[in-house]
């Protein structure tokens, strides 16, 4: 059996690779499909609106769903643009990470709604599960300049808003993460009295089913 | 007469031991109440109706890759939620247990802020009657 310690954990807009990724062979032009693998130890998911650069390349955007990482590799990871120069096997993958900065915890909150079924003649209240639906909620110190905060707040601080988070990662700890798609549902920030940093708290919706992925 | 350590205590969610186990609690085992006072009563006077079996919850430092806790965590996680009752069995010590079937409800967890452990917490809604043994 093993714990977990808090100051682990990330909240992560998008997936994460953990180790050396490289492409698994050589890839053509046109292609917009390939595998990765670790080479070592490789953990991690990735998600639909991940970016990666290939040899320092061209950045090609993950398209498609969610990539969990089995056996240090990915069978198929599907993107876009369509590749313009050939990539040789075993090429290094560069992928960009979005972490949230200034994160101080986060909570996941799921639920499964109840049905009650008891009927005339029952003694006893019996129920069955309905349908599911999870929550998140995030709180860091506000940072405005930061790329992830700031990609948050204008979700909503923009003349249309629009909640939408492709994929969002609750990191526990590397290789393990509970994940889905998300609608950011509000925000609130503030400029507190005395000596106390400003705070921010983002809450989430998650949108479709929740997963956990614990390698 | 006699009492029960906390530290004795153990859960079973569909037979599989939940690790990394705090403490469990089943809260709200309730017998509805009919009012069937009328007119000439001084004093208002029930009968007793449908019994609910209230709510077991589950608390534990978060462990994904324990067999008990990814069982109940793959209730939620999952494309197809659970629906139908499992067996829940609450253990205080040995021999003493409450046995029912229950639907899982909520699950909540999360990284805490400084030196804090993940924590977990399981609730369930118990559908029936909750069976209780005492050896």
């Amino acid at each position: 059996m093993t714990t977990y310690r808090g100051q682990d954990g990330l909240l992560i807009l998008g997936g994460e690779l953990i180790g050396t990724p490289k492409a698994r062979a050589a890839v053509a032009t046109g292609v917009t499909e390939f595998a990765v693998t670790g080479g070592g130890t490789m953990t991690g998911l990735v998600t639909v609106g991940d970016i990666f650069a290939i040899d320092g390349g061209t950045d090609y955007t993950v398209a498609g769903t969610f990539y969990v990482v089995s056996t240090n590799a990915i069978a198929t990871l599907v993107f876009a643009p369509a590749v313009a120069t050939a990539i040789a096997s075993n090429a290094t993958l560069t992928f960009q990470s979005h972490s949230v900065a200034e994160l101080r915890d986060w909570a996941l909150d799921a639920a499964i709604e109840t049905i009650e079924d008891t009927v005339k003649g029952d003694k006893h209240k019996t129920f069955k599960g309905g349908v599911a639906g999870h929550r998140g909620r995030a709180t860091a110190w506000l940072d405005g300049g930061d790329t992830e905060q700031a990609a948050l707040l204008a979700k909503i601080a923009a003349g249309t808003p629009d909640g939408t988070v492709a994929a969002l990662t609750f990191k526990i700890a590397d290789g393990k993460y509970l994940y889905g798609a998300a609608v950011l549902s509000n925000f609130s920030a503030g400029s507190p009295e005395g000596s106390a940093l400003c705070p921010v708290t983002f809450d989430f919706q998650i949108t479709g089913p929740l997963a956990k992925e614990w390698n | 007469m006699a009492n029960v350590r906390g530290q004795d205590g153990s859960a079973t969610v569909a037979g599989n031991t939940i690790g990394e186990l705090r403490d469990w609690a089943l809260d709200g085992v309730t017998i509805e109440t009919m009012d069937d006072t009328v007119k000439g009563d001084k004093h208002r006077t029930f009968l007793g109706g449908i019994a609910d079996g209230g709510t077991a919850r589950l608390t534990c430092w978060l462990d994904g890759g324990d067999a008990g806790q990814s069982v109940v965590i793959g209730y939620f996680a999952a494309a197809t939620p659970q629906s139908a009752a499992i067996t829940v069995v609450l253990t205080a010590s040995s021999g003493k247990t409450y046995t029912f079937s229950a639907v899982p409800q909520t699950w909540s967890t999360g990284s805490p802020e400084g030196s804090a452990l993940c924590p977990a917490t399981f609730t369930f809604k118990v559908s029936g009657a909750v069976t209780a043994a005492w050896a």
